[in-house]
């Protein structure tokens, strides 16, 4: 068991590093069961079934995008709408200023793209990115996390953390290694 | 471990042959990034630089002088600008449609290619991007294209099939670009980690957003990658669909059909598919990959070829047919006119490359042949450029009056400038094979054995 | 150069004036003239010639010019503007409001043709020209001619100071020499004097030239025209003792014969003529009595492709064709001659009678039995006298005094001016290498480049000690004189002018004049008596009138009328005996003619003067180039095609020019046509087409005779503005005989079936205010094409040079539209004039992206040209492909351009001449490259129209506004006003029945709509054609 050099005083959680997908999955299951909400896996894909595992909410982001759908439908249609009809009007080729059906190839052009941008930014929104500095990346452990470990962090702000307890329970889920982040001693 | 290979096949062919272990695929996929460029990438980044020095001097020369630098005439006010611009929209589609319609259909075979495709089409966009803007007569007020008020607050007209194609191909551009991005930021992550250097470790890591693949963060990810991929699907086939509106809106006999809009898309998808297998021929025999971009998936994409050349082939019949059933001399004319006129040259051509040199893929043997798909690859591309061309310049040089009836002739700034533009192309994907995992590493890891969790009989596992 | 230097010292000293308007600064002025042209070339950006491609070589030489440029402007780019004086526009013109344009009558002469013209003067200069209403040969219209006369007046190329071998000297310098001439040969009584002029109509001048003979009697007068009427005038001598000129009312005519007569295209009086047949020929003012015309003619003219029946015969054929008909007269008992002739004409009759075409005959002569007393025949000036004085016998006999009329020459005492041209210049040559002669005065002219080529005139300008040329242009005579005299533009001078009918006109100056110039009169003065001025001069001739008077003259530009016709003088056989005993019978052999004709330039004289060099041809469509004109067989028989160049030698002489394939051309025939392949013209004229004056001789000058034809391998290319001469039936133009259209009045919107077109939406209706419309009558447009010019005079449309007019890229807003009918010689053609339509669910507009063509209020379609990016998309989807594309910055890259002086950055690039700029149209915008642009129904007529009615409080009047093709029309075939007036003459021309609307199936709903052509043709002749068509 092995220290990591202590770069914040301030007590992040405890690491447990795991074979494969499957023991980081049983091994989530069981912290879940154990009572510990504040807890992170971390692994070079998305695992089937983690979500599960750790009791999560279903993502939101359906619903992001919709409504930037639904802003670019909306948006799109009644900008044109008033561009041409209201704003300056022109006579061309004998229409009505109003010509509703040419609007409609740019009206869902703008719509997919308002969509995209809200699932794009949206996702960065929900997980907080760009975070450059995050207390996790200091432990080792971490460091094959996105090429071929699986991670588990249960984290101090959970209301049920008690260092030495949640070490001796990652001991018993066999991990490969465990290791602490932040300063253990306050 | 040989042995694991044979204890999970997903009865199918296997996706990575020779189950290597996760570290390992990462090792393979990142090693091009990491290593000093070989020889090849140097000798051909300065070829095409060199190619797109002579599109930038093109360019240049044309928008100091006018656009009379170009072959361009009175019937024909369009030509190569807008033949190439078409082309590589065109070629563009394929990457979409792999990384999106073939992720909406589970189709994990395209984990091998989706990134490399994707790249592709970007690339191929902002080369299709160019042409339109240099085309314009007065290249410094191009932005009366883009929905900026006039200080009457006059708009650009939105009646105009031109004015659907700015916002297609722009929307589908910056769609594109997002869609890419998203799928490189867990990738750009790995590297970030595996960056050894200070200087590597800050680029990739402010690319990387501070990727943790945490799995709350996966689970955003997921869906907004599936979202990306259902906006994606439907958007492809809208901007071909719009980009065909340029013709078959106007009233020129030969532009002027209800068939364009999935003729296009057709079109733009065989084109495309052709292109993925071009690159992915080379990348594969350069880098090594052959059992991660597998033969299987080149069949797979032949398949494809066969199926949408068969499309174009149907498309071209059924213009023909509707020209005489329609009973209108004008446009009976102008399809005659495409077969056997002054440029019946370029009609066979298209005729050949890409309706009778598919056909061979109806063979297996030929199927999977390497060589063979490589050349039947580059047809297929020539052939759709001509369609283009044919679609294009036929009907306008010979239209309603026979008065005002002409004939084009590219100028050398013409045939430099489409010769320049594979030069951007290329530059653009050699960086990308240099600094990017040409593979969506996470994508392939998540299909392979080690990732699927409920395979936990004890075999199934490789220790690291 | 240092000539040049002082010139500008002088010019600074003297002329201020001139300095003002015509010179940026003095380092621009003294490289005016030649190290001008060096300067341009530092400056070419690659492509400054019109006739340099944009090349290869061209673009590397640009390359290097911006890094240079580039570097030089890194030195020099400083923002230290070149010293320029500005001239407040505080004093301006008599009776000039600001942006109002004056009109002063003046009148322009082309040979002894005069038209009186209106000049339009904006701030003091004229940039259009239109026709005089009140006067008797122009009667509101304008030809080609007059039309780009404009740009003449401002050419940069023209002789601007005297000159003495190459040496600057001054205008005092040249009178005070010419009076010290003058002097000394009043003892020999002009021994040693001699004057060649171009033929002159001035009243002024004769008087002048009165005292010059009577003052000099021992001096000898020339007069040189290569186009003249010298047959037509001696011809009717040669049997009326009198110098007559014939007058013909086309419109009072029902039977038109024309012998090899273009007399509706570039004949002396076409304008008239045109005016005359059109009104013969229109269904509705003569009550569906229209005239019915035969054309004999070797090449297809305009007059040709307006016949009813066309007879392609060799021109030297022509006169034997006469005589075979005549004979035939004579058995008809419908003529009379002496029995002399009788006998004559019938046996050179009987040598061609099996030749002939009979059926063409026969319909002929019906058709002159029927209308006895409506016939008139008219003969081309290339034909033989004898053909003139017969013809003369047959129309006094054939038609009633109504139809033609005979007026004396006004000059004919004159022996040089009735002495026929030929041998006036073979004379002046003879005369020169007499030796007598010192002192050598050339009116205008440059018969070094024109003379017959038997006729040595650089040889005999060698015996003469003191060569004065007059002259607009510096050309090849002014490279072999002395003394350089720079000639007074008609619109700079005062002068009079004498029509052929007789009428006189005043040419009064509109501008001062640009340059150190005189004009004839002038010198004549200088020789006479002492030099006084232009208006002087003129006012001297016109003394009976009072100033008053004189002030209306001046006014109406009209001095005299018409003068009475002389009718009924008893002719004498004698002269037109003599000439026929001369004919030869008629042999059999299969020889090659030449024939010469006049072409868009003239004789030469116009040959720097780009709009012409780039209006296509009325039938080739040939721009920037002559060709010799063969047709289909004997293209197949030397298995020769366009493009092929060929040696052409005739006896001695021979040249080497590219042929030109044209249907309609009569086999065993070669056209060549005059004024091309100038050595010294000017930086557009120089060296464009071939030069076929070494062809003539003085024994065969309208004709050569056994010429033979060998093709070198040699190809040319030809910048012909339509390749394509089949109209593939679609129905574009249409026309039909005149008894078809009694018939089936609605035919030609019965042409095309066209079902009841439904809008997907409620379209917009134009029912209220002006709403503009044009009908293009067919029935009355010859192709003569002065639209074209008139239009690209009013609206700045820039001339693109032959290299861009071979890529397709011609400017002209409206064009006129040729096809072919028949086949090979036989073949004939229809002229359709095609501008912008004006659709009111114009293709164009919907599919411009930045809105820059859209619909006005009141049914034009308009372009915004700051709008415009250029996207070429309006063009692809115009179904008559009107819309013209700025490839290029075309005011730029004519020769002519200039570079800018280095004010900022950007300024090497060009600007068009200064004096050409005083040219444009100030109304209408002077379009950058990288824009659309075509027909705006000339949009600032219309707000012309439209402010000056305002002003009134009163609705436009119908005619009020006028397009400027409209104007310019001879056939008055373009009709322009309000459609919704019921009373104005557009709606009555859209409520005809043969009123059509091209591609109307398209559901354009154009505003410009077509009037169907009819035809009138000889019945039988009409089954026989019909027959052999369709078995």
């Amino acid at each position: 068991m092995s220290k990591t050099r202590h770069l914040s005083s301030k007590l992040y959680g405890v690491v447990a590093e795991f074979d494969t997908a499957t023991d980081l999955l049983q091994a989530a299951k069981k912290v879940r069961e154990e009572g510990y909400v504040s807890f992170e896996t971390y692994s070079p894909f998305p695992i089937h079934g983690m979500d599960d595992a750790m009791k999560l909410k279903p993502s939101i982001m359906g619903w992001i995008t919709f409504l930037g759908g639904s802003i670019g439908l909306i948006g799109g249609f009644s900008f044109q709408s008033w561009a041409q009809a209201i704003a300056y009007p022109y006579i061309i080729s004998g229409k009505p200023f109003f010509s509703y059906p040419a609007f409609v190839p740019v009206t869902f052009e703008l719509m997919v793209l308002f969509s995209a941008f809200a699932a794009v930014f949206g996702m960065f929104i929900l997980n907080g990115l760009p975070k450059y500095h995050h207390p996790v990346f200091e432990s080792k452990l971490m460091e094959h996390v996105n090429s071929h470990s699986f991670v588990l962090v249960v984290e101090a702000v959970d209301a049920k953390f008690q260092l030495d307890e949640v070490k001796t329970f990652l001991q018993g889920l066999d991990p490969k290694e465990i290791d602490v982040i932040g300063d253990a001693n306050d | 471990m040989g042995d694991t290979s044979v204890n999970y096949d997903l009865q199918r062919h296997p996706l990575v042959e020779g189950g290597p272990d996760l570290k390992t695929v990462s090792d393979v996929i990142s090693q091009p990034v990491e290593v000093k460029p070989p020889t090849w990438w140097l000798i051909s980044i300065v070829g095409s630089i060199s190619i797109l020095t002579l599109l930038l001097s093109m360019v240049g020369y044309l928008v100091w002088e006018g656009v009379g630098v170009w072959g361009l005439n009175n019937p024909v006010g369009w030509g190569f600008a807008i033949v190439n611009f078409v082309f590589w929209v065109g070629i563009g589609h394929a990457g979409t449609l792999i990384s999106a319609i073939l992720f909406l259909f589970r189709q994990k075979w395209r984990t091998s290619i989706n990134r490399f495709a994707e790249a592709m089409t970007i690339f191929a966009v902002i080369c299709a991007g160019l042409f339109p803007g240099i085309h314009i007569g007065r290249v410094w007020v191009a932005y009366y294209l883009f929905p900026i008020p006039n200080s009457m607050w006059l708009w650009p007209n939105f009646k105009s099939p031109l004015l659907w194609d700015v916002f297609a191909v722009s929307t589908y551009f910056t769609v594109s670009l997002l869609f890419w991005f998203v799928g490189l930021v867990p990738d750009l992550a790995m590297l970030r980690d595996r960056s050894t250097t200070k200087i590597r470790k800050v680029l990739y890591g402010i690319f990387a957003l501070g990727w943790r693949g945490a799995n709350r963060h996966w689970q955003h990810y997921e869906r907004s990658y599936l979202l990306l991929a259902a906006l994606a699907t439907p958007l492809v086939l809208s901007v071909h669909s719009i980009v065909s509106f340029d013709f078959a809106v106007s009233q020129l006999p030969g532009w002027h059909t209800t068939i364009f809009p999935p003729y296009f898309v057709a079109g733009a998808i065989f084109s495309g598919f052709a292109m993925v297998v071009t690159l992915m021929v080379i990348a594969r025999e350069l880098f090594g990959l052959k059992h991660i971009m597998t033969l299987h998936h080149l069949e797979c994409m032949n398949k494809i070829i066969l199926a949408t050349g068969m499309m174009v082939g149907y498309a071209y019949a059924m213009e023909f047919f509707m020209a005489w059933y329609s009973g209108n001399e004008y446009e009976a004319f102008a399809f005659v006119n495409r077969a056997f006129g002054p440029y019946y040259w370029a009609y066979w051509i298209m005729v050949s490359c890409n309706v009778l040199s598919p056909q061979f893929f109806w063979f297996k043997k030929l199927r999977r042949s390497i060589p063979f798909m490589f050349v039947i690859s580059i047809f297929v591309n020539i052939g759709m450029w001509f369609e283009r061309f044919v679609i294009t310049v036929t009907s306008l040089h010979r239209d309603f009056m026979p008065s005002s009836w002409g004939y084009y002739k590219p100028t050398f700034v013409d045939v430099c400038t489409f010769i320049g533009s594979f030069g951007l192309f290329f530059t653009l994907f050699l960086l990308f094979l240099k600094f990017l995992p040409m593979i969506a590493v996470f994508e392939i890891k998540g299909v392979m054995p080690q990732a699927n969790p409920h395979a936990h009989d004890g075999e199934g596992h490789v220790k690291n | 150069m240092s000539s040049l230097e002082d010139l500008s010292e002088e010019e600074k000293r003297k002329k201020p004036m001139l300095k003002k308007r015509f010179y940026r600064s003095q380092s621009d002025l003294s490289n005016d003239e030649s190290s001008g042209r060096f300067k341009e070339r530092e400056f070419q950006e690659g492509a400054a010639f019109l006739d340099a491609p944009v090349s290869r070589r061209t673009f590397l030489k640009l390359m290097g010019a911006t890094a240079a440029l580039a570097g030089a402007s890194g030195c020099s780019f400083n923002f230290r503007k070149p010293v320029q004086t500005i001239y407040p526009y505080a004093k301006r013109s008599e009776y000039d409001v600001a942006d109002q344009s004056l009109y002063f009558a003046t009148s322009m002469a082309l040979g002894e043709d005069v038209v009186g013209v209106l000049a339009k003067s904006y701030e003091g200069r004229p940039i259009k020209i239109e026709g005089n209403p009140s006067h008797s040969q122009s009667l509101g219209a304008t030809g080609i001619f007059q039309q780009s006369s404009l740009l003449d007046l401002y050419d940069p190329d023209r002789q601007k100071n005297v000159s003495y071998l190459g040496k600057y000297r001054s205008k005092e310098d040249f009178s005070a020499w010419l009076k010290g001439v003058s002097t000394e040969h009043f003892a020999t009584q002009g021994e040693g004097l001699c004057i060649l002029t171009e033929a002159q109509t001035s009243p002024t001048f004769y008087r002048l030239m009165k005292r010059f003979q009577l003052k000099f009697p021992k001096a000898k007068v020339f007069s040189y025209e290569p186009i003249n009427n010298d047959n037509r005038l001696r011809g009717i001598y040669s049997v009326t003792g009198r110098w007559y000129q014939p007058d013909y009312f086309y419109d009072k005519a029902r039977l038109i014969v024309s012998l090899d007569s273009d007399f509706l295209g570039l004949e002396s009086g076409s304008l008239l003529a045109t005016k005359r047949f059109a009104n013969g020929r229109d269904p509705e003012k003569t009550q569906n009595k229209l005239s019915r015309m035969y054309v004999c003619e070797p090449q297809l003219t305009v007059t040709g492709s307006k016949a009813d029946h066309r007879l392609a015969i060799k021109g030297l054929r022509v006169e034997y064709f006469l005589y075979v008909l005549v004979a035939k007269l004579l058995d008809a008992r419908v003529v009379t001659l002496p029995s002399t002739l009788v006998k004559q004409v019938r046996r050179l009759a009987f040598s061609y009678e099996k030749e002939v075409d009979i059926d063409f005959l026969r319909a002929l002569v019906e058709d002159i039995l029927k209308y006895r007393k409506q016939v008139l025949f008219v003969a081309g000036p290339r034909q033989p006298e004898q053909v003139h004085a017969l013809l003369y016998l047959l129309n006094k006999q054939l038609s009633s005094r109504t139809l033609h009329r005979y007026r004396s020459h006004a000059y004919q005492q004159f022996s040089f001016v009735t002495e026929s041209n030929v041998t006036s210049i073979r004379n002046f040559a003879a005369h020169l290498k007499t030796g007598v002669v010192d002192t050598f005065l050339c009116l205008g002219g440059d018969p070094v480049y024109q003379a017959p080529s038997d006729v040595d005139v650089v040889g005999a300008l060698k015996f003469v000690k003191n060569k004065v040329h007059v002259t607009l242009h510096e050309n090849d005579t002014s490279t072999h004189c002395d003394w350089v005299v720079p000639r007074s533009h008609y619109l700079e001078s005062w002068g009079d002018l004498k029509a052929s009918d007789g009428s006189s006109s005043v040419v009064q100056p509109v501008i001062r004049p640009l340059y150190d110039s005189l004009s004839d009169n002038e010198c004549m003065s200088l020789l006479v008596s002492s030099y006084s001025d232009g208006y002087r001069l003129l006012r001297a001739t016109w003394r009976q009138f009072s100033n008053k008077q004189w002030r209306s003259c001046l006014h109406n530009g009209v001095l005299s009328v018409p003068s009475s016709d002389e009718w009924g003088v008893s002719f004498s056989d004698r002269g037109c005996l003599k000439a026929l005993s001369k004919v030869k019978l008629f042999k059999r052999n299969q020889y090659m003619e030449i024939g010469f004709v006049s072409s868009f330039l003239y004789d030469g004289r116009f040959s720097n003067n780009g709009w012409l060099q780039e209006l296509p041809d009325s039938i080739s469509k040939l721009t920037w180039d002559n060709a010799a004109l063969i047709g289909v067989e004997t293209a197949s028989k030397f298995s020769l095609k366009s493009g092929d160049v060929v040696t052409l030698r005739v006896k001695d002489r021979d040249i080497d020019i590219p042929v030109f394939v044209l249907p309609g051309h009569v086999s065993d025939s070669i056209t060549l046509s005059l004024g091309y392949g100038r050595r010294v013209a000017g930086r557009v004229g120089e060296r464009k087409g071939f030069d076929v004056y070494p062809m003539i001789r003085t024994d065969d000058f309208y004709f050569a005779e056994k010429a033979t034809l060998i093709k070198t391998g040699d190809v040319y290319p030809f910048a012909s503005t339509q390749e394509h001469g089949s109209m593939e039936d679609r129905p574009f133009y249409r026309q039909a005989n005149l008894s078809h259209y009694i018939k089936h009045p609605e035919f030609a919107k019965e042409m095309v079936e066209v079902e009841n077109l439904q809008s997907l939406w409620k379209e917009r209706e134009f029912t209220d205010g002006n709403q503009w419309g044009m009908v293009i009558d067919l029935a009355r447009c010859t192709g003569c094409s002065v639209c074209t010019i008139a239009c690209q005079a009013e609206n700045n449309i820039p001339i693109v040079g032959k290299e861009e007019v071979l890529n397709g890229r011609e400017m002209h807003w409206i064009r006129v539209d040729r096809y072919f009918e028949g086949e090979g010689e036989s073949a004939t053609a229809v002229h359709q004039p095609v501008a912008c339509l004006h659709c009111e669910t114009a293709p164009c507009e919907q599919v411009c992206p930045v809105a820059a063509t859209v619909h006005g209020e009141e049914g034009t379609n308009d372009m915004v040209y700051n709008r415009c990016v250029g996207t070429r998309y309006c063009a692809d989807n115009c179904p008559a492909k009107v819309r013209r594309f700025n490839y290029f910055d075309y005011h730029q890259r004519n020769p002519q351009a200039q570079s800018k002086d280095r004010v900022h950055f950007f300024d090497y690039l060009k600007e068009p001449d200064p004096t050409i700029q005083l040219q444009f149209n100030p109304n209408v915008t002077v379009r950058m490259r990288g824009v659309m642009e075509k027909c705006s129904f000339c949009i600032q007529r219309i707000m012309k129209g439209k402010s000056d009615a305002g002003n009134d409080q009163r609705d436009i009047l119908d005619g009020e506004v006028q397009t400027a093709c409209q104007q310019a029309c001879p056939a008055e075939a373009i009709s322009f006003g309000n459609i919704l007036d019921k009373n104005s003459e557009v709606f009555k021309k859209k409520d005809l029945h043969r009123d059509y609307h091209i591609l109307n199936e398209l559901h354009l709903k154009a505003r410009v709509s077509y009037s169907a052509s009819i035809t009138n043709p000889n019945s039988h002749l009409a089954h026989k054609k019909e027959s052999a068509a369709h078995g």
